[in-house]
């Protein structure tokens, strides 16, 4: 039942449509009156317009009529005349004449109530469709300023706001707000942001507080349990009352889902973008470590790096320059990944440019001339790196060495046990001097030296026992007695440090150096 | 890991025990942030109940004893447990890093070190 509060219009319209749409009703009834003797019959509207007449649309004034107000939700909305029906007939004519009107009269009242529900339903449907619209945008993946405007806008569509804003705090200051219609300027959002009380996250008022804002609605969004966005709505005709505020808060859950995705995948994207970046350093890393053993004359060669994250901060390097003992070095600068993977280019460059140009190099000259180049960058930085250089001299089958700090060193010759090679000074950098000296092996056809970082030694199985030294030193006294090339001997070694850490991650970079006599 | 940080006249001294890794570096960073400040810092880290040490750990260290020689101070290591005594022989450290058997000895030569500036 449509209430007292209905206006007027529409009831009235309501008849005008009724006798519009169903014509053949009304003169239905007309004709029955004409049976009934009357000469003609009219239905009219408040102000006395005809808007039915039979035979013709005469006006009723113009004869002695009886009429009858139609009456609709306690509204007067129209009379319905009849004349030319003898004078013995009024009483029973009023009578009749009052039930048609009734009659008509309720009929109004369906129509008009049918026409409420047309509309709101049609309505109703115009709100599915925008929240429709409101879930594909997810699909979409628009970027976070879509997605707050095409919440801002759906929710105006369904609320039928003057205006809408969404808004999201990210980590900046500022709040980025979308603003669709008619809205405060950005100042005046962010001062009414920051009253939205804390402990109910919503901010109400139907009152006119200023000229451009009659009411407004704020509701704070969370996302992941931080209160940091949220949707707002202005200017509504009639206010936010409970129904308003309850289909905006659920407008705002919705929104907030939708957010969370977008952020999420947005992170994602970045995610994935360094991941890209990472794995192109990590190839650009590789490519320029030596990419294969040189021809040295008296040597089998074997040279890999294994890094633990996409880029590390192992290194090993091989100078080969005509008529001067061949030199090769391997480092590991403290830490992994990028850090130590931007020191680890500069200290292979330095090293390998001592090793070139420097009159007449030893590996201890080579060590001194590295920290005096590297010192001040490394102590910024607090880092250093242990570094193992060796020189070998065919002519008098002697390997010189120096060792900055570096382990594992494994010496094993043809007719002996393998021994470790323990450095002699601290790792390079520590000090503003080197303190490793040259020392001096044979190294005849047959003997084998491996050099090889922590991520061997360090490696742990799935019960975090770690392989440790003794093992690597037995281990390569074991392949050296069975006549493995430096190659053969470099592969086994990854192989076995594989196997032995099956289950569990690779902590650190794993580089190898094997160099043996021929 | 546990960090037990006093003040022995003149000297800061830090006591540790557990694992001297990667996260435990942190808090032991903080440590040297606030007891280096002006000039000839002396420290003393107290390794009695450290079983392991990690190479961030030992780069922890350096980073102290250099920091404490820029301002004429240093960082000394006191009663080293086997295991760690052999990784900072293994790599030298103990050139680097000044190595004291026990807290006493270390006190005495940061005295002494006192008074020769002194004098």
């Amino acid at each position: 039942m449509l209430s007292l509060k209905e206006p007027l219009s529409t009831v009235c319209q309501a008849l005008d449509s009724l006798i519009a749409s169903k014509p053949e009703k009304i003169s239905r009834l007309a004709t029955v009156w004409g049976k009934m003797g009357a000469a003609g019959f009219s239905l009219t509207d408040v102000s006395g317009q005809v808007l039915f007449g039979w035979p013709d649309k005469a006006c009723p004034t113009m004869h002695p009529s009886t009429g009858c107000p139609i009456v609709a939700n306690g509204w007067p909305v129209g009379q319905i005349w009849v004349w030319g029906l003898p004078t013995t007939s009024q009483s029973w004519l009023f009578d009749r004449l009052q039930t048609d009107a009734l009659l008509l009269g309720q009929w109004v009242e369906v129509e008009a109530e049918i026409g409420e529900l047309t509309g709101e339903f049609i309505a109703s449907q115009d709100q599915l469709l925008a929240l429709y619209n409101l879930s594909q945008s997810l699909r979409l993946k628009l970027s976070l300023p879509e997605v707050l405007n095409g919440l801002a806008t759906s929710a105006r569509q369904m609320l039928n706001a003057g205006g809408a804003v969404a808004w999201w705090c990210g980590d900046k200051q500022a709040p980025l707000i979308e603003v669709v219609g008619q809205a405060p300027s950005q100042a005046n959002l962010r001062k009414l942001l920051s009253l939205i009380p804390y402990d109910s996250g919503e901010l109400l008022s139907n009152e006119r507080r200023d000229s451009e804002t009659a009411n407004f609605f704020l509701v704070k969004i969370s996302l992941q349990g931080q209160p940091v966005a949220g949707l707002g709505l202005f200017n509504k005709p009639g206010g936010f009352n409970s129904p308003e505020r309850k289909l905006a808060r659920a407008l705002a859950q919705q929104g907030g889902g939708q957010l969370e995705n977008t952020l999420f995948y947005q992170e994602s994207l970045a995610q994935a973008r360094l991941k890209t970046e990472m794995e192109l350093a990590a190839r650009i890393q590789l490519q320029l470590l030596p990419q294969k053993a040189p021809d040295v004359a008296g040597l089998e060669i074997y040279g890999r790096c294994l890094p633990a994250l996409a880029v590390g901060g192992d290194f090993y390097d091989f100078t080969l320059i005509p008529n001067r003992p061949f030199v090769f070095a391997l480092g590991d600068i403290t830490g992994k990944g990028l850090p130590a993977a931007m020191l680890m280019a500069t200290t292979r460059i330095v090293l390998h440019n001592a090793a070139r140009f420097m009159p007449s190099p030893s590996p201890a000259s080579i060590l001194q001339r590295l920290t005096e180049d590297l010192y001040q960058d490394f102590t910024k930085v607090n880092m250093f790196a242990t570094v193992f250089v060796g020189q070998y001299d065919q002519p008098s089958e002697t390997l010189r060495f120096a060792n900055a700090g570096h382990s594992p060193v494994i010496y094993c010759p043809q007719d002996g046990p393998a021994r470790l090679l323990e450095p002699d000074g601290p790792a390079m950098c520590i000090l503003s001097t080197s303190l490793s000296a040259n020392e001096e092996i044979t190294f005849r056809p047959g003997d084998v030296l491996v050099v090889a970082t922590d991520g061997f030694t360090e490696s742990s199985n799935a019960t975090e026992e770690m392989f440790g030294y003794d093992r690597l030193v037995e281990l390569v006294e074991q392949l050296c007695r069975l006549g493995y090339s430096a190659k053969q001997l470099g592969a086994k070694l990854f192989q076995v440090i594989q196997e032995f850490s099956a289950g569990h991650s690779q902590d650190d970079d794993q580089t190898l150096v094997v160099i043996k006599g021929r | 890991m546990e960090m037990k940080k006093s003040h022995i006249g003149s000297v800061a001294v830090l006591e540790l025990s557990g694992r001297f890794d990667a996260y435990v570096t942190p808090p032991v960073v903080e440590w040297l942030e606030e007891v280096i400040t002006d000039q000839n810092p002396q420290l003393l880290v107290n390794l009695a109940g450290v079983k392991f040490i990690d190479s961030t750990g030992l780069a922890t260290l350096v980073q102290g004893m250099k920091r404490c020689r820029e301002r004429d101070g240093d960082l000394y290591v006191c009663d080293l447990q086997q295991s760690v005594r052999v990784i900072f022989e293994l790599t030298r450290l103990n050139k680097a890093i000044t190595v004291f058997n026990t807290q006493a000895e270390a006190l005495q030569a940061f005295n002494n070190a006192f008074l020769e500036r002194t004098a």
